[in-house]
């Protein structure tokens, strides 16, 4: 069985966690894990035991901040570094843009930060790029496309691997084997948040977890702190998200649980085993998925709310128009 | 067609052990596993083996653990083993059982302890509590953590031109390696198959091909000056295997050869070294240790490297990347085939990349769009030699009774020939649920239940008389313990196997005089 992985990686809040990262008194770094220090080097060694735990494999990695998706290439060396820290540097000039935007208040000295900036906004562009990429693939290497599937989790291989476009370039082409054998392709996707849920984009992200379960893709995702306050609230949305596409969703339990190495042990130990997998060797996660909704204006969990007829957006006071779509309610 | 002996051994290797025979080599994991009383040592090597040069940073060591731990390993161990790399343990600790047991989810049925063990990749310890603990071996585990945090995927640096000496030729595309392998590989099986006018092959390749019962002296001209060597039954079984698995039996051979440890540790890391190359990259020959230098021509005559002399380059074939799978590298390691009918309808030029593709009928023809005289060969091994046409590009020829029975008298088993029909099937119908028709598979498999349903032996008749029963009923308890017993008949006789025929009678003389004593008769009648 081949596998692929799709990584998406999300760059939003990196200047929000520079400011925020602390060492202790030892000197040593307490969290959060940054971009360019822990993050890259985690998921290198990640991507490298993906390849040596799957021989038939391959991998993309999609990068996403609050205004760019771009699907990072590949080097001979593996991910390009070069283009995730233009996208960083990118983001972190545009973040102290809005910084400097914010206003400041008279008790303080320093600037306000604004809280803006710890949100991923571009999450549910990136899922929906990387869910895209992998029905175009599908599509393209599926005879008779996706509604020809003959499992629910599973597709079959007929043709060579299709260009460039979908990400994909390093499964086997041309292989009589793999043909023969009418090879069957694994595919999920990997989420790395490391900012607060945007409550706008929820609708978006759900459509994608329905469109994803269709197309029998898994979607596992990682929420990291944004601060080294290990108080932050868990992503509900990325725990929907997981819960739908039957994958794992995790917070490594302190910030400094995702430095040091620690965040290399995370990967290995609950990521690397594929769906198909995960019935005989435990992933060692059990985390409980929240359903309850949120409002749309405020971000405030809630049990009961209004709900707009035609949007399906939820919200914790009646409007006379819908913050979402601008219908009258 | 017979062929000319091999010319006499003067510096090739060691003769091969008795026991060994081509057409049944281990895999690479039975031969790691088998190597002896000096495995846990040699491995150990093998994980630590050091970077040869501050060229090439990653150790080979890293490499040999990445081949074992994808190559070797089932996918539930892979996963095991990569979460344990990214553990720290002191001597005397590691994972507890209650730990690990708590991995699993049901029984443990996907995790090899014995393999894992005679691998070198972990350790079991008991622990001061009643139970166990379980880690990696520090080799094992310092190696796969480098190999897993380097960027380099490439055993030796890919150094720019400027710094190697210039070439005296030019380096060969992808095409040209792969007809490079393929015109070494095609010269050897010519040279088995008998094809006329076929260059010898050179001295190693010779002296595999007569000791491991590939080729033998023929029966008629053995003894006299003009002794001729024909391919065998081992050789036919030989000539209808995946090119890779017949140059492993080549490497196998060579490797048993092997008498000295670090020769073995040589050798073994060249080849897994090779396997993480890219096809068509030109590898620096100054990056290689000395042991690997000394290997180079003979893993040239097996067709693994091409390189000409003077030249700073080596490039590994696609033969020698695919030999041992599972690498990080990108590359495919198969030889390519034409995917387009076109292409294989406008004449190619078969002499530089012959192809095989083959379609079979329901009506016993095949089809096989091939100009190559191997192929014809290959395939005249089981369909009829009278009755085929060439044509520029393809050859059709019939499957028939006795052509494939014939091929059975030679060795050759239906399972092989409808696994060499599959491999090389068409590529317009090798996606298609039966490749071969089912009345073609049925037949074939017919076909040589005919030849075991009748099964003929040398068998003894001992007859009782008809107050004998007791003696009787003795002698085929006697015979059946042995696995003699053939028939028991009503009428006082027993058929037993020839080769225990005497003792079946002696046990009848003994069990009669016996029973005669017992009935208190005499010792007068005639035993037989």
């Amino acid at each position: 069985m081949s596998q692929t992985i799709t990584i998406v990686l999300d760059l939003a809040a990196e200047a929000h966690r520079a400011r925020l990262s602390t060492v202790d008194s030892k000197g040593r770094f307490k969290g959060p894990a940054l971009i360019h220090l822990h993050v890259i080097p985690s998921l290198k060694v990640f991507l490298n035991a993906f390849e040596a735990a799957n021989p038939s494999s391959d991998w993309s990695l999609i990068c996403c901040t609050n205004t760019k998706v771009e699907t990072v290439g590949r080097t001979r060396e593996g991910i390009d570094l070069d283009a995730i820290m233009r996208m960083l540097d990118d983001g972190v000039k545009k973040a102290e843009v809005e910084e400097d935007a914010a206003p400041t208040t008279l008790a303080s000295s320093e600037p306000k930060a604004n809280p803006n900036i710890s949100i991923s906004k571009g999450i549910s562009a990136g899922v929906t790029t990387a869910v895209c990429r992998i029905n175009s693939y599908l599509n393209k290497n599926l005879p008779g496309g996706l509604a020809n599937r003959k499992r629910k989790h599973e597709t079959a291989l007929s043709a060579s691997v299709s260009g460039a476009d979908d990400g994909f370039t390093n499964l086997h082409k041309n292989s009589d084997e793999t043909k023969s054998q009418n090879n069957v392709i694994e595919s999920r996707i990997l989420v790395i948040q490391t900012g607060e849920d945007w409550m706008p984009h929820y609708n978006n992200l759900m459509n994608c977890a329905f469109a994803a379960k269709s197309a029998g893709v898994c979607v596992d995702a990682l929420q990291l702190f944004c601060s080294s306050d290990k108080k932050e609230e868990r992503s509900s949305m990325l725990s929907q998200l997981t819960h739908i596409t039957g994958g794992l969703f995790m917070r490594p339990p302190t910030p400094a649980g995702q430095v040091h190495g620690a965040l290399t042990q995370i990967l290995l130990t609950v990521y690397l085993v594929n769906k198909s997998s995960r019935n005989v060797l435990s992933p060692v996660v059990v985390e409980t998925v929240e359903f309850k909704g949120r409002c749309y204006e405020t971000g405030n969990k809630i049990d009961i709310g209004f709900v707009c007829n035609l949007c399906l957006s939820v919200f914790e006071r009646k409007l006379d128009t819908c913050l979402t779509c601008g219908s009258k309610v | 067609m017979a062929s000319s002996p091999p010319p006499p051994a003067t510096d090739l290797p060691p003769t091969l052990p008795a026991s060994f025979s081509a057409s049944s080599s281990p895999s690479f994991l039975h031969y790691l596993r088998n190597l002896g009383s000096k495995a846990p040592k040699t491995m150990a090597a093998l994980y630590s083996s050091p970077s040869p040069s501050t060229l090439s940073p990653q150790p080979p060591g890293s490499f040999f653990a990445l081949t074992v731990l994808t190559n070797l390993l089932n996918e539930i161990e892979r996963c095991v083993v990569l979460r344990m790399v990214a553990l720290e343990w002191t001597e005397d600790s590691g994972i507890t059982e209650r730990d690990f047991n708590s991995w699993f989810i049901g029984s443990k049925k996907d995790w090899d302890w014995e393999k894992l063990n005679d691998l070198c990749i972990i350790s079991l310890n008991p622990s001061r509590s009643s139970s166990w603990f379980v880690k990696l071996r520090s080799p094992f585990h310092s190696s796969l953590r480098s190999a897993l945090t380097s960027t380099q995927k490439h055993p030796w640096s890919l150094l720019p031109s400027a710094q190697l000496k210039p070439s005296p030729t030019p380096p060969p595309t992808l095409n040209e390696l792969n007809a490079y392998t393929q015109n070494i590989w095609n010269g050897i099986l010519h040279y088995l198959v008998g094809t006329k006018n076929t260059q010898e092959p050179n001295p190693t390749v010779l002296r595999f091909l007569r000791e491991t019962g590939l080729m033998d002296v023929d029966a008629k001209t053995a003894g006299t000056k003009r002794e001729k060597w024909e391919i065998t039954k081992k050789g036919y079984d030989f000539m209808l295997k995946d090119v890779s698995e017949q140059v492993w039996s080549f490497v196998f051979s060579y490797l048993q050869t092997l008498q000295s440890t670090s020769s073995i540790i040589s050798t073994l890391l060249l080849l897994t070294s090779l396997s993480h190359c890219t096809l068509s990259e030109g590898y620096p020959v100054s990056l290689l240790t000395k042991s690997h230098k000394t290997l180079m021509p003979k893993f040239k005559d097996f067709g693994l490297i091409y390189y000409t002399s003077g030249s700073p380059k080596f490039y590994p074939t696609s033969i020698a990347i695919s030999l041992i799978p599972g690498s990080l590298s990108s590359s495919c390691g198969h030889l390519p085939s034409p995917t387009s009918v076109h292409s294989l309808l406008s004449l190619p030029d078969q002499t530089k990349n012959p192809t095989l593709n083959i379609i079979v009928q329901t009506n016993f023809t095949v089809v096989a769009y091939t100009s190559s005289p191997l192929h014809l060969s290959m395939l005249l091994l089981f369909c009829d030699k009278d009755d085929y046409m060439v044509l520029p590009n393809v050859l059709v020829m019939k499957l028939t009774r006795d052509s494939v029975k014939e091929s059975f008298k030679r060795g050759i088993k239906c399972s092989q020939i409808l696994k060499f029909l599959k491999k090389h099937s068409h590529p317009l119908i090798a996606d298609a649920d039966y490749r071969i028709p089912e009345n073609v598979q049925s037949q074939l498999h017919l076909w040589e239940k005919e030849e075991v349903r009748i099964k003929c032996s040398l068998a003894f008749k001992i007859y009782f008389e008809e107050e004998e029963k007791e003696v009787e009923r003795d002698v085929a308890g006697w015979a059946e313990e042995r696995g003699g017993l053939i028939f028991r008949g009503k009428g006082g006789v027993v058929v037993v196997k020839y080769e225990i025929a005497e003792g079946a009678v002696r046990f009848k003389k003994r069990r009669v005089r016996e029973w005669r004593e017992e009935e208190g008769g005499e010792d007068d009648m005639i035993v037989y």
